[in-house]
């Protein structure tokens, strides 16, 4: 309040007290002068202003208009005071009818305008000539008059001495504004109503300005509840997911590290404590301290492949030595990182714990290891066993034999020499050795081929089987000389097999078939194929003595007869050597027969077409 | 030593292989002078003259009967020798065996084995196996001249 300091300045004289102005003037001067002086001048009136209003509201009404009436002494003195008072009056007047902010009024006790001032004019629209004298009801919105609001504020001033509110008002041109008001009762010495004084402010503006603040206000705090709400929420997420990467860290043996390149302190994150075996807060602060709990073969490795990581991503598996010397296997993969600033580059990195899985690698090479030394042992027991077997049939062929052609040779020159000596039965004695021999040599060849058989190496190339059971049926000219054989040999497919073993096969089976159907007039031989369960089935069949099917499982086997010798030669080695080929070729050979109703023997081999692809050469009989 | 010329050398080690086998050449009329040595080394030591043969006549036998298991240097191994020296290459050499097993068979003829027989346990066989060696070798068969080939030589 400037004006109000302005205006009691100094040098000017306080005034000793005065009559408050009981004119009905246009220009009387307004009540409400704000002074700060309020207290330490009570001796002058203190009429309630917008800025004194606490402090007036506390004061009785009665106080209000004081009157100080001393006698003085002199009449010059009083003069003087007058002279003075009457200046100060003249500015209050000027003050008042001037203020523009302000509509500063005077009602007489009915409530209507006794008094007028520029401000009243600007802020209501009327001039004091169309407004003086009417009642000031007609500043209310119809409402409010209508309800009475005018009266009951005059009746509070002149109960109380004051009214103060705050609400709508109406100009001359019936817009609204914002009124802030204080009413306050006007009385002479004697308590008389004399009226009352009423300053008037438009707070339109200043309401709205509240009220916008107010609103901004509002939406701030809720803007803020809500942010601070997500806040919490992503902090809550935010701890549960540390607590969570914490869990797994520490599940799976992992911890991270930042390294800063320039002071070369390392920070960890996770459970490095775990890792390194150390105690919480002992955890290394520095490469060199980190480097001093790496097993010393693998320091140099470390520092490489950490300060090749400023270039590029690195890994590498090095051991750490725990305080208790347990040596654990970490696997780093570190890479470089610019720090956010841009100025400092770090290197971030993981540390797993791979002690559990070195040691089961470990295992895992001992195992191979020990497999392979296994299999090295095995392979040498065999290739032993096998040189024996080489040695051992190499030994038959040559040393088991030598007697036999001496006991032969010897025989026979014993016959010839002096057999008109020997009586008949040194003769038949001479030619059972004779026959024994021969026997002998025989299992021995036959044992021999058997032996071959397992040994030789296979080599499978397509072949015409029905070329190679025609072939067969050639080479047994001799055995077949004389008798009345009927072949019928079916187109038999291409297939890749080793030729000369099956050709064995085929030998072995046709020359069993011829054995056995020796007491037949004709031989029925059949060989052909048929399908089995979708499978092609290969087989031999004849017409001969056949077999006791209980029997037909011993057949393969060597040195297996079920047949009397004299009945029908043979070492029992030859279908062993049928079974052993077509095994070594994954097939499987069975036999079916009924005794003195022929056999037939069915053998497969992978890889035997379907039929329709039989071989160039076309069956027959032979 | 003696001064015949050896037609026939025969390399074997079984006293009972050896008579049945001149019991044999002598049935099937072969009556060309026989030489029996019973190892292989002898039979290296005959054939390139040192040793016991150093003073051996000049000259080499017109076939070689040679087994193949024999004590010291086996059948291979003269083999080997025979058909590895010039001097004495072209001498007809007849394997007479009881194996037949392969890697002999083959290992022989990768040598450069003449013929390979495998004694048939059979005398009947065997002696005209025998006989067929001595018709081919001896008679049908046309040799280079090898007393013309140079045999090793004592120094004088």
């Amino acid at each position: 309040m400037e004006w109000v300091k302005r205006l009691f300045s100094p040098g000017a004289v306080p005034p000793r007290g005065f009559h408050f102005p009981q004119s009905s003037d246009n220009a009387c001067p307004a009540p409400a002068v704000p002074s700060p002086m309020a207290g330490r001048a009570p001796d002058v009136a203190q009429p309630p202003g917008p800025e004194t209003e606490d402090r007036e509201q506390r004061r009785h009404p009665a106080q209000m208009p004081i009157l100080a009436s001393e006698a003085q002494a002199g009449a010059t003195a009083q003069r003087d005071v007058r002279e003075a008072l009457h200046v100060s009056e003249e500015i209050n007047r000027h003050l008042i009818q001037t203020a523009r902010d302000f509509a500063i009024l005077r009602l007489d006790p009915q409530g209507r305008v006794a008094s007028w001032n520029d401000g009243a004019q600007l802020i209501k629209g009327y001039s004091a000539e169309e407004i003086i004298g009417r009642h000031f009801r007609c500043f209310y919105p119809a409402d409010d008059a209508a309800a009475g609001m005018p009266e009951r504020a005059l009746a509070q001033a002149a109960a109380s001495g004051r009214y103060a509110g705050e609400g709508w008002r109406v100009r001359k041109d019936g817009t609204r504004f914002w009124a802030s008001v204080v009413l306050a009762a006007l009385r002479d010495e004697q308590g008389k109503l004399l009226g009352f004084s009423k300053i008037t402010r438009d707070r339109t503006e200043s309401r709205e300005a509240e009220l916008a603040l107010r609103q901004s206000r509002d939406e701030l705090e809720a803007r803020i509840a809500g942010r601070t709400a997500d806040l919490s929420a992503a902090v809550r997420v935010l701890k549960e997911s540390q607590q969570h990467l914490s869990l797994a860290q520490r599940a799976g043996r992992i911890c991270t590290f930042v390294c800063s390149l320039s002071s070369g302190r390392v920070t960890w994150v996770g459970d490095a404590a775990m890792l390194f075996g150390l105690a919480e807060g002992t955890l290394p602060a520095t490469v060199a301290e980190w480097q001093r709990l790496v097993h010393p073969e693998d320091r140099e490795p470390l520092e490489e492949a950490i300060s090749r990581a400023v270039h590029t991503p690195v890994q590498i598996s090095y051991r750490v030595l725990r305080p208790d010397r347990s040596a654990h296997w970490l696997f780093l993969r570190a890479q470089a990182h610019a720090a956010e600033d841009g100025r400092e580059t770090r290197i971030l990195g993981v540390n797993v714990d791979i002690t559990e899985r070195m040691r089961a690698e470990d295992e895992v090479r001992a195992l191979n290891a020990e497999l392979e030394r296994r299999v090295a042992e095995r392979t040498a027991q065999l290739e032993t066993a096998n040189r024996d077997l080489q040695s051992f049939t190499y030994s038959v062929s040559h040393d088991l034999r030598a007697p036999l052609r001496h006991i032969d040779g010897f025989a026979k020159i014993l016959l010839e020499d002096c057999g008109p000596q020997l009586d008949p039965a040194a003769r038949r004695y001479l030619d059972r050795i004779r026959g024994a021999t021969g026997q002998m040599g025989h299992l021995i060849d036959d044992l021999l081929n058997l032996a071959r058989v397992g040994r030789r190496e296979m080599e499978l190339r397509p072949a015409d089987l029905t070329a190679l059971v025609q072939k067969t049926i050639a080479d047994l000219a001799d055995e077949t000389a004389g008798r009345n054989v009927d072949w019928r040999v079916a187109p038999l497919p291409v297939v890749a097999c080793d030729a000369g073993l099956l050709g064995q096969v085929f030998a072995n089976l046709l020359s069993n078939a011829l054995k056995f159907t020796r007491p037949r007039d004709p031989a029925v031989i059949e060989v052909g194929r048929e399908l089995r369960g979708g499978e092609t089935v290969l087989f031999v069949q004849d017409n001969g003595v056949g077999f006791d099917p209980r029997y037909a499982d011993k057949l393969f086997g060597v040195f297996q007869r079920l047949h009397p010798q004299e009945e029908f030669e043979g070492t029992g080695v030859g279908l062993a050597i049928v079974h052993r080929v077509i095994r070594n070729h994954g097939g499987r050979i069975w036999a079916e027969a009924e005794p003195g109703r022929g056999a037939a023997f069915y053998f497969t081999l992978p890889g035997t077409p379907a039929e329709g692809s039989e071989g160039t050469t076309t069956g027959g009989n032979a | 030593m003696s001064t015949e010329v050896v037609e026939i050398l025969l390399v074997e080690d079984n006293p009972f292989d050896v008579e049945l086998t001149l019991l044999a050449l002598r049935q099937n009329q072969v009556v060309n002078e026989i030489r029996v040595v019973s190892d292989g080394e002898e039979a290296l030591d005959f054939l390139f003259r040192r040793g016991a043969f150093s003073s051996r006549a000049e000259g080499a036998p017109r076939l070689v009967l040679l087994d193949l298991k024999l004590p010291k240097v086996d059948g291979i191994g003269v083999l080997r020798a025979l058909k590895g020296d010039a001097r004495t290459r072209m001498i007809p050499v007849v394997v007479l065996t009881s194996s037949k097993e392969e890697r002999d068979l083959v290992e022989s003829y990768e040598i450069g084995v003449n013929s390979y027989i495998q004694k048939p346990v059979d005398f009947d066989q065997f002696r005209e196996v025998v006989h067929q060696i001595g018709l081919y070798w001896l008679v049908t068969n046309q040799n280079p001249r090898l007393s013309a080939v140079p045999v090793a030589r004592k120094a004088p």
